[in-house]
């Protein structure tokens, strides 16, 4: 599986954040307890070293991984970022070699995902191989560089996702999986899952994921700043060795290398085939990606089947109870770790309620004849959920998270007959513009809100503007200006990414600008 | 329908109309036997952060109050019902006043074609809940008979 390359970064031309942009960053520098820096000792916590440059290059020169870019993010917040994005981007962007504990070794920041390895009696057990053949090899070989040239000797996927089974090349070799020297290790479906998310709708979710991931956007305080679970995508060769070894059951125990792996099944969460495992040898608890320092996605952006956001919580729920009392370490293939038993349950717990709480109240006020948009608006998360950093919506948020919930259980139908079938957008805005009295008064239309920061309103009537005269500059412009101040306002690193590459002209700059 | 709830199924009808804002400083925690037929396992419910989680555990003294019921009595219990007898309980019995006074039974004639009307008196909670209570515990009856027929 190979994708398109974008031909360089976007260099757009972004204007300064607005006084009122300027005004809700730094209301939320004193909303949330910025003191608290737990995260950054858990994040640094078991340096071993870094790769210097921190660039990873395909065979022919092309960067495929440039952490070094993000190097702007450090201090306190500049005013065109959310200062919660701006902490959480701080710590992802954080790249090295890190010990777990003995024996379990991560590196993180070379890629979306973390790549994770478990040392055996004779070799290492790779998780998660991260998105592509050249920055899993790279992070093969930090790691060797401070532990030895340990051979692979098995490679588990945690799930059906690219950023966890792309890079296996990176670290095996068909031959050596043929052979029977490297085992392959997924929980039951995963390729066949793998497979229809990449290939039936992939030139969809590519589409759309480059502008979710912004991995071909400029860098820097008026460009991407990180993607919340991880910094961005790394566009590298993708390739996928199927299991030799399928999980099926919650409770199966193998010994692999010496070490004994105890396995929980968590299908339909995060993604459709995922699982969690322990090792007892380590006292340490993965869990792939369903508890991680974000609120995560129930629907994700760059589009997906909606998750199942009920067995999420539960599977939370029995994670807890089957590991919580003897883990020392929770870690996951996102994020930086968390130590100590207690504080692995609380992780849990929070993220399990999280999810919980946005389920159960979508489900409560859907029944009150609430809509999915409404309840979006509605719904506030108890204060003790909102004060845990990792409840924040950096790469799912609240809002189309609980869109998404009410998707999976009513449909895109609302029950109101005027929006049974009304035109499609084109025709649609065609109508708007002619009724609110051409396209120099919806723009001016538009200018008023923009003035008056009601940048969401801006944005419906500009989208229609440009929808019914894309050509039109003072719509173009004012509207790329527009989005702009969504994505400097924005917490949530995808949709700052996904505000963001609006042309404000025609015809100029570089021929991949968005369209 | 409601009597083919299996508990967990029962527990999650509850669970989706705990009214968050209401609830989340709420700290409770029971234990749950169902006395009958449909099981007599024991799940812990716990209500905390506005949400309410089970789980099949063994009873312990943690819990606020122990409740064992059957199942026919944890759907009236659903209902709203907490006055009729069948309910043993032991420990406090006003833990479980508290978790049913932050239930919201849903609105069975919401708007769909007009915006909420503010000015129209809305019901209480406890008025939708009893009359979901009388709906659904009729409901249920007969499909018991049903069933059982």
């Amino acid at each position: 599986m190979k994708r398109p390359q974008p031909a360089h970064r976007l260099a757009l031309q972004f204007g300064p954040a607005s006084q009122h942009i300027v005004d809700a960053n730094a209301s939320v520098a004193k909303k949330y307890p910025f003191d608290d820096r737990k995260d950054f000792d858990d994040a640094d916590r078991g340096f071993l070293g870094a790769l210097e440059p921190g660039v990873v290059r395909a065979a022919g020169g092309r960067v495929v991984w440039d952490n070094d870019s993000y190097a702007f993010l450090s201090g306190d917040a500049p005013s065109t970022v959310n200062p919660s994005l701006w902490r959480q981007s701080t710590l992802v962007a954080k790249q090295g070699l890190y010990e777990v504990v003995e024996g379990i070794y991560q590196v993180r920041g070379m890629d979306l995902s973390n790549i994770t390895f478990i040392e055996g009696d004779t070799g290492v057990i790779v998780t998660d191989p991260l998105i592509c053949t050249e920055t899993a090899a790279a992070a093969l070989g930090l790691y060797r560089h401070h532990r030895g040239d340990r051979p692979v000797v098995a490679v588990i996927y945690t799930h059906s996702h690219v950023d966890h089974f792309g890079g296996v090349f990176g670290v095996a070799t068909h031959a050596e999986v043929d052979a029977g020297t490297i085992q392959i290790i997924a929980p039951e479906g995963l390729v066949e899952h793998a497979v229809a998310g990449n290939v039936y709708v992939g030139t969809l979710m590519s589409r759309r994921a480059s502008y979710m991931y912004g991995a071909a956007l400029e860098r820097g305080p008026q460009g991407a700043v990180g993607a919340g679970l991880g910094q961005t995508t790394s566009p590298g060769e993708i390739g996928l060795i199927v299991p030799t070894l399928e999980i099926t059951t919650t409770g199966e125990k193998h010994t692999i290398d010496g070490i004994e792996i105890e396995f929980q099944m968590a299908p339909g969460t995060e993604a459709p085939i995922e699982m969690h495992f322990y090792f007892p040898d380590y006292r340490a608890l993965c869990m792939a990606e369903n508890a991680t320092h974000t609120l995560h996605n129930r629907l994700t952006l760059r589009g997906a089947i909606v998750r199942d956001p009920h067995v999420w919580s539960g599977y939370l729920t029995e994670a807890i109870e089957t590991f919580g009392d003897r883990t020392d370490v929770a870690f996951a293939s996102h994020h930086w770790p968390t130590w100590r038993s207690h504080r692995v349950i609380e992780l849990l717990s929070t993220q399990r309620d999280l999810y919980g709480y946005l389920h159960d109240q979508t489900l409560r006020l859907l029944n009150q004849g609430c809509t999915g948009a409404e309840i979006a608006e509605l719904i506030t998360l108890p204060p003790a959920l909102e004060s845990a950093w990792n409840t924040h919506g950096y790469y799912g948020s609240g809002s189309h998270n609980v869109k998404a919930i009410y998707q999976r259980y009513r449909g895109w139908f609302d029950g109101n007959p005027a929006r049974l079938w009304p035109h499609p957008p084109a025709e649609l805005s065609r109508r708007y513009v002619e009724a609110i009295g051409g396209m120099d008064r919806i723009v001016e239309l538009a200018q008023v809100a923009h003035d008056d920061a009601d940048f969401r309103w801006a944005a419906t009537l500009l989208d229609h503007a440009v929808f019914t005269d894309e050509k039109h500059s003072g719509a173009r412009e004012l509207y790329a200006d527009t989005l702009e101040q969504l994505a400097y306002g924005s917490e949530n690193g995808t949709w700052r990414n996904f505000f963001f590459p609006v042309p404000r002209s025609c015809g100029r700059g570089p021929s991949v600008l968005p369209r | 329908m409601l009597a083919q709830l299996t508990p967990a199924q029962q527990f999650d009808a509850i669970a989706i109309s705990v009214n968050g804002p209401k609830a989340w400083s709420l700290d409770l925690a029971f234990d749950v036997r169902f006395t009958d037929n449909a099981g007599d396992a024991n799940y812990r419910l716990t209500l905390r952060n506005g949400v309410l989680v089970y789980i099949g555990r063994p009873a312990d003294d943690t819990a606020a109050a122990s409740i064992g019921l059957t199942k026919m009595r944890m759907l009236q219990l659903l209902g709203g019902d907490t006055e009729s007898p069948g309910l043993d309980i032991t420990g406090d019995a006003s833990a479980l006043r508290t978790l049913m006074g932050v239930l919201d039974a849903g609105d069975p004639d919401f708007n769909i074609v007009s915006p909420d009307d503010s000015s129209k008196p809305k019901r209480t909670p406890d008025q939708v809940r009893l009359t979901r209570m009388a709906v659904s515990t009729s409901r249920t009856i007969r499909h018991l008979y049903v069933v059982r027929a």
